[in-house]
This record gives structure tokens, C-alpha cells and sequence, in this order.
């Protein structure tokens, strides 16, 4: 019994290694040959670098303006996700508190979006919004994700908010708060890990998100995203630096990452369990 | 260069003349302006020299102070129609735009350039494929050829002349000498653009002698009339494919990150030729140990007087045109200025013309009264073409938008990798090309 | 509540949020449907022409290969992402000590867009995995796999699971770790064996886990349009166009936008039918427990 158990746990063990190698290998093929001279890459792209060369990662993080573009996606996406919290938490408490056909049909309205493909809606959108967006291209990429996110964000919400008791909100009324301060001051408090868990989907979704900043912004306020793959695309014939600049894109977010790792996988299950 | 070749008439010769007539005219910068404007424009011309143009903008910036041109990157991976619809969507269309197949679609949006300064240094068969029903909307960058390029050193050794290259035979012969010699013959690249503009040009230009006969064999494609699996042209040039293929030592790759792999197998010295035009140039010689690296023209028969068979491909690959429907005039007139200072002031002329290796884009000049020319060895051969007369035309200048995509992406990469008969590819062809607009013909895209 | 009231907490809370959420998705894609009807070339609409667009798409032989394509690609990435990710959380709730750096490397991945996985992966398949193809002799890579379209389908599988398996990953373990422990220990008890524990106990306890998983994949693999778009370009000979990229394709290469808006209304209808299908399904066995 006990020998069974522990070779199973080392076959387990030996499967999760490989797994978790095998999960890496991309990012260690990037890294590998991000330090490469240029025609180095083409001959043996799994050799160590010999000689390693920084060259590469000087050229992108000018080429790709990378501190700019760094700064426009933490712009863009912390008043994204920042903005999409504050409406969605309300709409939601609105929707699942008031028990009316209206507030069900909005409801379901907002559900059933969520499969309209983008791809449906890209170019009437544009032409619909092109006057706003010459006026300030991030601001309207901001009202944009507002747009596209409060559904799901409104759904995971809603879920949450069905399981705190409707008694909480009397008894703030009973005290004499008004609804939005009963709102601010006891109920949105109590969602911290629904919040923790919107937070983290729609940061996810606009940091990497290509299509709509494509179409929106010049290249003053590129994302990360963007300038990493038109920079890609541009210079594809210099491997070393494109795969510098595609180190670059994703060092940012993997360090975010491993600092609020606990955040980030408890965040998706409270999504998992609505 | 790539996607966007086309190219219209060529005269090269006659512009190769016309720019010994050297015509000194002043900068049209003015030094004073109400208020300073900025001038997009998409793209940079043409990826190769992207670092050099880039440099060239920024020296243009500094020259003046009325007009600040930036260049907006597009998607590589998208068509020019694709990159610019959702721009003009947006009220966010660039003022500089650089095409060739798409001016047809893009003529009602953009400036007559007619009584431009520039336009005046063109001869009137290069302006040809930028004039739309009598606009001239449409100015050219320079002029390019294709052809089969080769590493002279390799040919050298293997003792190739390609100038007594005149048959597909001989090509064989030299493919043989090559491979004894050690090297690799050839890398025919199966990259999309390269088949799907390039390699069915040297068909659709080899299909008549005369301009007239060229283009009825479109007329042909469009209505349905034409039958290219019965052509003598069609035959050759799919013989010449199939010999191209046999010969292909390169790694065959789909994708775009074939182009780059071919340029360092021609660079590198273990290839003797590779099909592709004198736009890759910079980036041979920069990858390279001192090669020198030639063009000569793709015999497609056995009989070395059929026409074609001695000259190579020449045509503007591009040209710039300017919206007229969301830029203001302070703009426009930013344009016009940035393209004069580039195709007539000193600087801008050595920009143009002058070596990569000092930051200069190494075009062939188009326009008149230039003073710098590159001297590079593929571009004194292509001067010898052009001024002997042997050039063909760039029929892919005519393809209709989104054409050369269907064929290159489909037909001849299936051809390629042995998925589809000659006879597929020939109905295949004629089908992407029925009911097209003929727009050689003056009909609206 | 009296009716001003009430209007006015509907403004104070809904207002602003609905109000964008209209603007932002609802006019447009009712303008798309209307534009579905025209001849509008993404520059200009001159007319009405019926139901022209919808038959051409229908007469599109490319559109139908691509909705076939599409919808294979639906079904298996549907199944191995859910089996992997269910394997992955498997392996990251046993009693491993590595656990918790398993899971960090399983999702990495994630946090990267398709885009710049897409670019990477395109890298591996056509470059790396050829080289040393050459070098060890390995047959099956000697030929960059997205130059055929059966493999280039395998290669935009693998590439789909190696980037949302960690995410369903997670959903599996708020799955698994939900499950009380008393119950599985009683079981064990009982004598059963770890898979019969996996498949009588744990599976049945976790169906909600199963519907959310099923529904995000479904969802994903119909909207699948970065990784599509940068790893195979729907390469070979265009027999790898999900049906995003080739509604963007034909929209834009040729101009028809008419035609494209068409069938990006077709693909709409087919999402939700299969979406309103599998939550109906998954429901059901949710119910059954």
C-alpha cells in the first residue's frame, strides 16, 4: 500500500516535471535566442548563445519604444478595470436586487452578449466612433472596454451578490443610509474577492487584448501588445531583436504575476464557482 | 518590394537618361508657417530599408520647421486595404499612403498630383499605373526588378556565366555545374507574394509581345474566355516552375519567415541563385561577407529568341498618394513638400539613392535631375538591361485587389508543394480572375 | 418603492453603465445587421439588396470548408483543453510538494496574449522544431507542420491547450478543492480505488466546474482569432481560417464588407445555438447529482 502510494506519487511527480518543462520550452527557445547574433538563430536555434550579445535588447526597447508603450498599457488598463469595478458592481447589485421582469430581461440582455463576436460589430463600431476617438484615442479605448467588459464583469457580480442577504441592505436602510452610501459603505466591501477576481479577468483580457487598440490607437499610445508585434512583423528578417522585443512583452506581465500569484489563482475560482 | 509590387510601364531607360539632365532646383521647405503640422504616412515604404527611411524622416524633421512627417507602422500580415479601410473608418486616414494594386480602389480619396513639381520629373510611362481616368493620383518611388538573383562568387567558382545563360536548358546546365561544384543550386522561395505577384508575372508578361496583346490576354482571364492550360506561354512557365522546384534546395516554408531564410542562404554563399528581385539587395549585401550579387532575366523556353526569354521584369513597385478627404491643407501641402525635399533636394537625393551601408535607401532614381545613383553591382546590371531595352513589363501592376493574395496564398503554394496539376492551377488561375474589373480598361474598381 | 423612485435608482446605479454598454455594443451590432442588407464596400452603402449578401456567403464554397474547420477545431480543442487542464489540476492538488510550482509554470502561458504566443509558437514550428529535425533525424518535423493542414490543425490545437489549460486548470481545482474531504475519505474506506474515486465521486461533485469550463472553451474556440491569425495566418492554402479571421479576410481584402457582416451574423446565430445547446446539456447533469 505504501509503496504503491509513493510510486504513484513519483509518477505523478515525473509527469508534472515534464508537463511543467514542456509548458516553459517556448519562453526558454525566446530567451535563448533573444542574446543571439542574427544569422546564429536560423542555423541552431536551440544552441547557447555564444557569444551572448545584449545588442538585440538595446534595439527593441528603442525600436518597440517599450517604456512608452509600457506606460499606455498600465494607463489603459488601470482605468479600464478600475472603471469597469465601479459600474459593474452597481448595475449588478441594481440588477439582482430588484426583482422586476425589466431589471431580468437587461439581465439576460447583458448574458446574451457576451457571444456577439467582435469581429460582428468591428467596422460599423468604427465608423459609429471615429469623431470620439480622433478627440482622445485612449480615453475612448477606455469608454470602449467599459463597453465590452460590463457584461461578464455584471454577471460575475450579480452571482456573487445573489449569496449576501438582502437583510444587510434593510438594515442600512433602517439606519437611514441612502442606497449609494449603503452601497459603497457595506455591500461593495463585502465583495473584496469578487472584485479581486474582476479585477483580474479584465486586466488579463485588456493588457493582452490586440484587435481593438489596433484599430484605435496611433502609435503614440500603443499598448505593449502592439508595438511588440508590429515591431515583430517589421523586422522579422532581424530574429535576434524580435525575440528580444518578445522577451520584453512578456517580462512585464510574468513579474506581476509571480508577486500576486495567490490573487490571481484565488480570483479565477471565485469566477469558476459564480 | 513584397506585397505590394506592381508596377506599371517601364522606360527605364529613358528615366535612367532623364535623370543625367541634372536640374537644380531649391528645397520648397519655407522656413516660415502659421503653425506646424503633422503628416502621417503608413508604412515605410518597404520593410527592407525600414531603419533607412525611418533615418530619412527624421532627417527631414530636422531640415524644416513647418512640417513634422511620421510614419504609422501597418501589419505586415494584412493587405494595404486591410490596414487603411479601418483607418479611414475612424477619420484617422494617414495623409501618405504607398500602393500599388489598390490605387484603382483608392483613386476618389486621395489628390490629383498633376501639376506637382515632382510629377513633372517623371516621364509620362512611369506616371502610367498612378493615373486613374486622367488623375494623376499616384506618384512612383523608384523602380525595381526581379529575376533570378545570384551569388557571383558561388557562380564564379562553379564556373557559370550567366550572361550565356539564354534557355531553360542552360538553366539546368548551370544548376548541374553549381551542385558539382559543391553548392547548392538554387532557393525558390514558395513565400506567398513572391509567388503570387512575381513568379505568375513572368507568365502573364511572357503572353504577348506587344502591350495590347498583354493586356487582351487579361481581357481574356476576365471574361471567361481564356483557356492557359492550352498555352504555349502557360506550358513553358509551368515547365520552368517544375525545373525551379527540382532544383529547390532551400527549406520549403509557407510562411512570410521564408523570405528571410533565403536571403541568408544567397548571402551566406551556399546557394548559387534564388528567385526574387533586386529589393533584397540591401539585405544580402549587409548579411554577407563582401559578395557581390547579380540579376538575370528567367528563360522560360528552350528556343533563346522567344520573346522574353533575355530580359528581366522592370516597374515601379509603388507609389505615394496623398488623401484628399481627411487631412487638412496644411497637411497635404506637408506631403507634397516632404516628397519634393526627398526626390529633389540634395540630402533627400542621397537618401534615395546612396548606399545602405550609409543610411541611404539604394533605389534606382525615376525622377529627373538626380545626382546620386547607386552603384551597387545588381543595380549597374539592371542600368544594362534597361538601356539595351530588355525589360518586361510588371503586369502585376494590373492585378485587381486581394487577387494576388488568392493566387499566391492558394493556387501556386498548392502547385508548389505537389498538391494540385498544372491543370488545376490553370483553372484555378482563371477563376480568381473572372469578373474582375478590368481596370487597364478605365473601369471603376 | 414609488415609481420616481425607483427611476431615479435605476439612473443612479444602472444608468451610466447600461448607457455605454448601448452605445458601445448594442447600436453597432444592430447597425452590422442593418449593413448585412447593403452593398456597403467599408468606405460607403449606395443600397438595399435583400437577402444577396446571406446567399452569397451560403455559395461561398470557403465559407462552408471554414465552418467545417471551425467546428472541428471547437470540439476537439473543447475536449483536450478540459482533459488536460482536469489532468494539470489532478496533478496540482495531489500531495505533491512541488504543487505550487507546478501551477505557476502550467499558468504562465495565459498571461500572455495569442498574438505574441501565436508569433512565438510560429517560431517553434517552423524554425526550431525543423533544426532539430535535422540534427537527431526525426521524420515528423522535418517539414514545418503549418505547411500542412492537417498538422497546422494540430499545431493550432496544441498551441490552444498549451495556453488555456492552465486557466480551465484553475477552474478545475475550485472544482476539486469544493469537494469535502469526509466524502472522498469515506469512500476510500469503502475500498474504492483512486479512479473509481475520480469518476464515482469527484466528477459528479464537481459538474458545475465542468459547465463553466465547457462553456468558456466552447466560447473561445469559436472566437479564436489571435493565435489563428499569428501562428498559421490560416495557412496552408487558406484551409486553416477559423471563421474570424476569415470573415476579417474577405471583408477587408476584397473590400465586400456587405457580404462579411453577412456571415459575421451567420457565425453569431451558430455561437449562441451551440452555447444555449452545451449550458443546456451541462445544466441537466448538474441537476442530476
Amino acid at each position: 500500500m505504501n509503496t504503491r502510494a509513493s510510486w504513484g506519487k513519483r509518477a505523478t511527480f515525473g509527469v508534472g516535471i515534464t508537463l511543467a518543462f514542456a509548458y516553459f520550452f517556448p519562453f526558454f527557445l525566446v530567451f535563448v535566442n533573444s542574446v543571439k547574433l542574427k544569422y546564429d538563430i536560423l542555423e541552431n536555434p536551440l544552441a547557447f548563445p555564444a557569444p551572448i550579445t545584449w545588442d538585440n535588447f538595446q534595439q527593441a526597447l528603442t525600436k518597440m519604444e517599450f517604456f512608452r508603450s509600457l506606460t499606455n498599457s498600465l494607463i489603459i488598463t488601470v482605468f479600464s478595470v478600475s472603471l469597469l469595478i465601479v459600474f459593474s458592481s452597481m448595475l449588478a447589485y441594481y440588477l439582482a436586487r430588484t426583482k422586476s421582469k425589466s431589471s431580468k430581461y437587461i439581465f439576460l440582455g447583458l448574458v446574451a452578449s457576451m457571444i456577439v463576436p467582435f469581429q460582428a460589430l468591428m467596422i460599423p463600431f468604427m465608423a459609429l466612433f471615429a469623431p470620439f476617438v480622433s478627440w482622445n484615442n485612449r480615453a475612448s479605448l477606455v469608454f470602449f472596454y467599459i463597453g465590452f467588459g460590463v457584461a461578464l464583469s455584471t454577471f460575475l457580480y450579480h452571482g456573487f451578490i445573489s449569496t449576501i442577504p438582502t437583510e444587510i441592505d434593510e438594515a442600512a436602510s433602517i439606519d437611514g443610509a441612502s442606497d449609494m452610501v449603503a452601497f459603497w459603505k457595506i455591500i461593495f466591501p463585502m465583495m473584496r474577492p469578487i472584485t479581486a477576481t474582476v479585477a483580474i479577468i479584465n486586466a488579463l483580457w485588456i493588457w493582452n487584448d490586440f484587435l481593438l487598440p489596433r484599430l484605435v490607437l496611433t502609435r503614440e499610445t500603443q499598448t505593449l501588445p502592439l508595438s511588440t508585434y508590429l515591431f515583430f512583423g517589421q523586422y522579422s528578417i532581424e530574429y535576434g531583436q524580435a525575440m528580444a522585443g518578445l522577451a520584453l512583452a512578456v517580462i512585464p506581465i510574468v513579474i506581476f504575476y509571480l508577486i500576486l500569484q495567490r490573487q490571481f489563482i484565488s480570483g479565477i475560482s471565485q469566477g469558476a464557482v459564480k | 518590394m513584397k506585397k505590394s509590387m506592381k508596377l506599371g510601364a517601364i522606360a527605364l531607360a529613358s528615366t535612367l537618361s532623364l535623370s543625367l539632365i541634372a536640374i537644380a532646383t531649391p528645397s520648397a521647405s519655407a522656413n516660415t508657417c502659421p503653425r506646424k503640422a503633422t503628416v502621417t504616412m503608413l508604412g515605410t515604404i518597404k520593410i527592407e530599408i525600414q531603419d533607412q527611411f525611418l533615418a530619412t524622416v527624421a532627417e527631414y524633421n530636422k531640415s524644416q520647421n513647418c512640417y513634422t512627417v511620421k510614419s504609422i507602422p501597418g501589419d505586415r500580415k494584412l493587405t494595404f486595404l486591410q490596414n487603411v479601410t479601418p483607418m479611414y473608418a475612424a477619420k484617422n486616414a494617414p495623409t501618405i499612403m504607398y500602393t500599388l494594386q489598390e490605387i484603382p480602389d483608392m483613386a476618389d480619396k486621395v489628390m490629383d498630383l498633376k501639376t506637382t513639381r515632382i510629377a513633372r520629373l517623371v516621364s509620362k510611362s512611369l506616371l502610367a499605373s498612378g493615373n486613374v481616368n486622367g488623375r494623376q493620383v499616384g506618384v512612383p518611388s523608384t523602380a525595381e526588378a526581379f529575376g533570378l538573383l545570384y551569388n557571383k562568387k558561388v557562380l564564379d567558382k562553379a564556373g557559370v556565366d550567366p550572361s550565356k545563360i539564354a534557355t531553360r536548358a542552360d538553366l539546368e546546365a548551370a544548376f548541374k555545374k553549381v551542385e558539382a561544384s559543391g553548392k547548392k543550386p538554387l532557393h525558390f522561395s514558395a513565400i506567398w507574394w513572391s509567388l503570387g505577384a512575381h513568379f505568375t508575372n513572368i507568365f502573364h508578361t511572357n503572353v504577348g509581345k506587344t502591350k495590347e496583346a498583354r493586356l487582351k490576354g487579361l481581357d481574356d482571364l476576365v471574361d471567361g474566355k481564356a483557356n492557359i492550360a492550352n498555352n504555349g506561354t502557360f506550358k513553358n512557365w509551368v515547365a520552368t516552375m517544375d525545373l525551379l522546384k527540382k532544383y529547390n534546395a532551400g527549406k520549403v516554408n509557407l510562411t512570410d519567415t521564408e523570405y528571410d531564410a533565403s536571403i541568408a542562404n544567397l548571402a551566406g554563399g551556399d546557394f548559387g541563385f534564388m528567385f526574387q528581385g533586386n529589393w533584397t539587395e540591401p539585405n544580402l549585401i549587409t548579411a554577407s561577407k563582401g559578395d557581390d550579387f547579380g540579376i538575370m532575366p528567367l528563360p522560360i523556353s528552350n528556343n533563346a529568341k522567344d520573346y522574353g526569354n533575355d530580359s528581366i521584369p522592370v516597374g515601379v513597385p509603388g507609389y505615394f498618394m496623398i488623401d484628399e478627404q481627411q487631412s487638412t491643407t496644411w497637411q497635404r501641402k506637408g506631403a507634397i513638400d516632404f516628397l519634393t525635399w526627398l526626390y529633389t533636394s540634395p540630402a533627400g537625393q542621397k537618401r534615395v539613392a546612396g548606399p545602405v551601408e550609409e543610411g541611404g535607401m539604394s533605389f534606382i532614381p525615376v525622377y529627373k535631375g538626380f545626382k546620386v545613383e547607386p552603384k551597387t553591382y545588381m543595380a549597374k546590371e539592371i542600368s544594362k538591361y534597361a538601356s539595351a531595352g530588355k525589360t518586361l513589363d510588371w503586369m502585376n501592376s494590373y492585378y485587381p485587389a486581394g487577387l494576388q493574395e488568392e493566387v499566391g496564398k492558394v493556387s501556386m503554394q498548392q502547385y508548389f508543394t505537389d498538391k494540385i496539376s498544372a491543370a488545376d492551377l490553370a483553372k484555378a488561375i482563371e477563376n480568381a480572375w473572372k469578373g474582375k474589373p478590368k481596370t487597364w480598361r478605365g473601369e471603376a474598381a | 418603492m414609488t415609481r420616481a423612485r425607483s427611476i431615479k435608482k435605476f439612473m443612479k446605479f444602472a444608468g451610466v453603465p447600461l448607457a455605454i454598454f448601448i452605445i458601445v455594443l448594442v447600436v453597432p451590432f444592430v447597425n452590422g445587421f442593418y449593413y448585412s442588407f447593403t452593398d456597403w464596400d467599408g468606405f460607403k452603402a449606395t443600397k438595399l439588396v435583400g437577402f444577396a449578401n446571406y446567399t452569397e456567403s451560403f455559395e461561398d464554397p470557403r465559407f462552408w470548408s471554414t465552418l467545417k474547420f471551425t467546428a472541428l477545431f471547437v470540439v476537439v480543442s473543447l475536449i483536450l483543453v478540459n482533459a488536460v487542464a482536469f489532468g494539470l489540476a489532478l496533478i496540482v492538488t495531489s500531495k505533491l510538494k512541488s504543487k505550487n510550482f507546478l501551477r505557476t509554470f502550467f499558468f504562465v502561458p495565459n498571461l500572455i496574449g495569442g498574438v505574441i504566443l501565436g508569433v512565438i509558437w510560429q517560431f517553434i514550428f517552423n524554425s526550431a522544431l525543423v533544426a532539430l529535425a535535422e540534427k537527431y533525424d526525426w521524420e515528423m518535423f522535418k517539414e514545418s507542420w503549418l505547411q500542412d493542414t492537417n498538422k497546422a490543425f494540430w499545431a493550432l490545437i496544441i498551441v490552444t491547450i498549451w495556453q488555456s489549460s492552465g486557466y480551465m486548470m484553475i477552474v478545475y481545482i475550485t472544482g476539486l478543492i469544493s469537494i469535502e474531504n469526509d466524502v472522498i475519505e469515506a469512500s476510500q474506506i469503502d475500498g474504492a480505488s483512486p479512479v473509481r474515486t475520480l469518476f464515482s465521486i469527484k466528477i459528479p461533485l464537481m459538474a458545475q466546474a465542468f459547465t463553466i469550463a465547457l462553456f468558456l472553451t466552447l466560447r473561445s474556440g469559436f472566437m479564436a482569432y489571435d493565435v489563428n491569425v499569428a501562428l498559421t495566418g490560416g495557412g496552408p492554402f487558406r484551409t486553416t481560417e477559423l471563421i474570424s479571421l476569415h470573415i476579417f479576410e474577405d471583408a477587408f481584402a476584397e473590400g465586400d464588407f456587405g457580404t462579411g457582416q453577412a456571415k459575421a451574423v451567420i457565425m453569431f446565430l451558430v455561437v449562441a445555438l451551440a452555447a444555449l445547446v452545451q449550458v443546456t446539456i451541462s445544466k441537466r447533469y448538474e441537476v442530476q447529482r
